[in-house]
């Protein structure tokens, strides 16, 4: 039984509209490779130029977030549900730091 | 043709209904001079897209807010139920600019999801200008905009 990776509704347009996708995989790294891997257009929303997740794009594994588990090294076994759920953020143009 | 099952792929025109547009007018008003954020439900045809409701976040930056919003993933999760269980579609993301106009920034577009309208409205003195629609471009090297239109009388589209 492979894992089940949820997709949130705005990358549904890049999997055939498919809310959940069906990847054997050893590991969360593993995974997302196999995903982006069937779903190229996927590839640069997930992660950057030097291939690293987004800062906005989340994973969690049944519910726990991979930064507390072992990241993207997290191991996966047959049933686990991987989530991917965007942190939406943004801002005007100026500084990041704060105001006086 | 059938609607497309999610995102806003291929809208060119947007309806925004009275009563979403308040909700994102007094959230920019009463937030300001920070900025808010929200989320934007409509459905998506072959005419375009409606906004119907819009629902205020909480941003959950503890430091300047004033020019930076964040949306817990938590949230997202509960909009999109709140989508799933209303029959509506997440159709977008809304934010104030407080004192800078309603255009997207190098920072908007490194943190944008594809296939979401970004609605933002510039607000100055406690005084909300237009509103203006955008969409991240597929090479995510910025964004298109996309015409937004007020629902002019209740129950006129």
């Amino acid at each position: 039984m492979p894992v089940k990776l949820r997709i949130p509704s705005p990358l549904r347009r890049f999997t055939d509209s498919r809310s959940a996708v069906d990847i054997s995989a050893p590991t969360v790294r593993a995974a997302l490779d196999e995903l982006v891997g069937r779903y190229q257009d996927l590839r640069r929303h997930l992660f950057d130029e030097q291939g690293d997740l987004r800062r906005f794009v989340n994973i969690y594994v049944n519910g726990e977030d991979i930064r507390q588990l072992q990241g993207m090294a997290t191991p996966l076994a047959d049933g686990d549900e991987v989530m991917i759920i965007p942190s939406i953020a943004g801002g005007a143009p100026g500084s990041d730091r704060a105001l006086l | 043709m059938a609607a497309p099952v999610s995102g806003i792929e291929g809208t060119r025109d947007v309806m925004l209904r009275r009563a979403a547009r308040a909700v994102v007018v007094n959230d920019a008003l009463r937030t300001y001079p920070n900025e808010c954020c929200g989320f934007l439900f409509g459905h998506v045809g072959e005419d375009g897209m409606v906004i119907w409701r819009a629902l205020p976040a909480r941003n959950r930056r503890r430091e300047n807010r004033r020019r930076r919003f964040e949306i817990s993933p938590g949230d997202f999760m509960k909009a999109q139920s709140y989508a799933d269980d209303c029959a509506l579609r997440l159709v977008g993301i809304y934010h104030s600019h407080p004192d800078r106009p309603a255009v997207p920034s190098d920072h908007d577009r490194e943190q944008a999801l594809p296939n979401l309208l970004y609605l933002i409205v510039g607000v100055r003195q406690g005084d909300v200008g237009d509103e203006r629609g955008w969409e991240l471009k597929a090479d995510r090297s910025g964004f298109s905009e996309i015409p937004v239109r007020r629902q002019l009388a209740p129950g006129k589209d």
